[in-house]
């Protein structure tokens, strides 16, 4: 009862923090009165009840979304796999962190002009999502695996525990805080990077397009309602993805999850 | 070697120089219940580590340890935190063991309000319950207690005891201990280590 009071306050926190900041951008927007430089949040407000009725819109969203993410799907496969490697091969481990250490300083822009010479551009933002999350879903799951206990895994072995038992109640409890750390980092990640290659690539029919042409135009209102549409697709999927996570969690190791 | 013997061979374990095992000669017989006493330090938990196949000599011989099956309550608890009091003890036995009979066994030592908690919530004493009824409900020719009272109070250490002698039959059982008593009530031979 406590922990809920505590839950509803904190939520009514974040609502009046959310709040003030809108009031905020409504001000400057108002003092600086200029549609081209500011759009503000009631204009941002109309023009995206404008754009959901227009055909364009849904397919543009479910395009980048699509796209983007099977790059996060990808990167996620990938990258438990390469850390299983790394987790039994020295040599695997040194071999795939040298590539993760390149793939994380290359700059985002980098990448996606050298993509484009490699691939089309309608397939431009599942590369550079997937280039972007697979080091840290690698990185965070080798750490998670080296995180397991080695008492328990001893004592595994004595009671000579089955390869399936130790997963589910030693290795995936221990994996999981990072795994579930990198995801949430990734979602990021992957939706910042996959719009940037877009606006670079200027796939058809892709958010990315749509916000190059807002600003090829100067449509302000355009372009904070395509970067407010972006921002709410992100968040909800990083929701999804962490309840799946949870959930997934759940059947595979019936944890005692404490609420 | 006969029948399910572990037989020590001129073992010594050094760490660092130090020689921390020397010149161990031993036949542990099949059934046969051992007390082992000594100092902190002077090896006792390195002598069990190689029982377990935890550690190898740096020289001499263990014969007898590939044929056998062992179970375990360690000097620390060694339970998996995140689950319940029941999955901590199922998880190390064939899956025909029902919930009911694990109950069963912790009624024995005395465990109750154990069910929907994480035993990362239970007590010291609890956690020890749960890390001996695992040990002891898992198939196993040779059971090592390592301090197994560790924590307990005296009247649960009595319960427990009782529980122990009752549950061992026909098993080889390695006590480690600093309290005679233990040993005593255990009827087991003792081996001091000096």
């Amino acid at each position: 009862m406590k922990d809920l009071k505590k839950h509803v306050h904190k939520r009514w926190i974040s609502l009046l923090a959310i709040a003030l900041w809108l009031i905020l951008w409504q001000v400057v927007s108002g003092v600086i009165n200029s549609d081209i430089l500011i759009a503000s949040p009631i204009q941002v407000v109309t023009t995206l009840a404008h754009l959901i009725f227009e055909k364009s819109f849904w397919f543009s969203v479910a395009s980048s979304f699509l796209k983007i993410s099977l790059g996060f799907f990808l990167a996620v496969i990938t990258g438990v796999l390469l850390s299983l490697g790394a987790y039994y091969s020295v040599f695997l481990k040194e071999f795939f962190t040298v590539a993760m250490r390149v793939i994380k300083s290359i700059p985002v822009a980098s990448f996606v002009i050298l993509a484009l010479l490699w691939v089309r551009a309608a397939n431009l933002s599942i590369l550079i999502s997937f280039l972007m999350v697979l080091p840290v879903i690698y990185t965070n799951v080798v750490k998670g695996v080296e995180s397991t206990n080695q008492e328990l895994l001893e004592m595994a072995g004595v009671f000579q525990m089955s390869g399936i038992r130790r997963l589910r109640y030693i290795y995936l409890p221990a994996v999981m805080p990072y795994f579930v750390s990198a995801c949430s980092v990734g979602l990021g990640f992957c939706w910042k990077s996959g719009i940037a290659a877009e606006v670079i690539g200027l796939p058809k029919n892709s958010i990315g397009e749509q916000l190059y042409e807002a600003k090829l135009y100067l449509m302000t209102k355009e372009m904070f309602a395509w970067t407010v549409v972006i921002i709410g697709i992100s968040v909800i999927f990083e929701k999804l993805i962490l309840w799946l996570i949870k959930k997934l969690n759940y059947a595979l190791t019936k944890e005692v999850l404490e609420k | 070697m006969r029948g399910k013997e572990i037989i020590f061979e001129n073992v010594s374990v050094n760490f660092n120089e130090k020689e921390v095992l020397k010149d161990i000669n031993l036949t542990i017989k099949q059934g046969e219940v051992i007390g082992i006493m000594g100092a902190s330090g002077i090896g006792k938990t390195t002598f069990v580590k190689i029982l377990l196949g935890l550690l190898k000599p740096t020289s001499g011989k263990v014969y007898g340890l590939e044929n056998l099956q062992f179970s375990a309550v360690f000097q620390e608890d060694r339970l998996c935190e995140n689950f319940d009091a029941i999955t901590n003890v199922k998880m190390v036995l064939p899956s025909d063991i029902t919930t009911d009979q694990v109950e069963k066994e912790f009624l024995k030592v005395l465990l109750t309000d154990y069910k929907g908690t994480s035993v990362s919530k239970l007590s010291g004493g609890m956690k020890r319950r749960v890390a001996i009824v695992r040990a002891v409900m898992a198939q196993s020719d040779v059971i090592i207690l390592d301090e197994p009272l560790k924590g307990l109070d005296e009247a649960l250490k009595e319960k427990v005891l009782s529980y122990l002698k009752e549950s061992l039959s026909e098993r080889t059982v390695i006590l480690v201990t600093h309290d005679k008593a233990e040993i005593e009530a255990l009827h087991a031979k003792l081996l001091y280590f000096s």
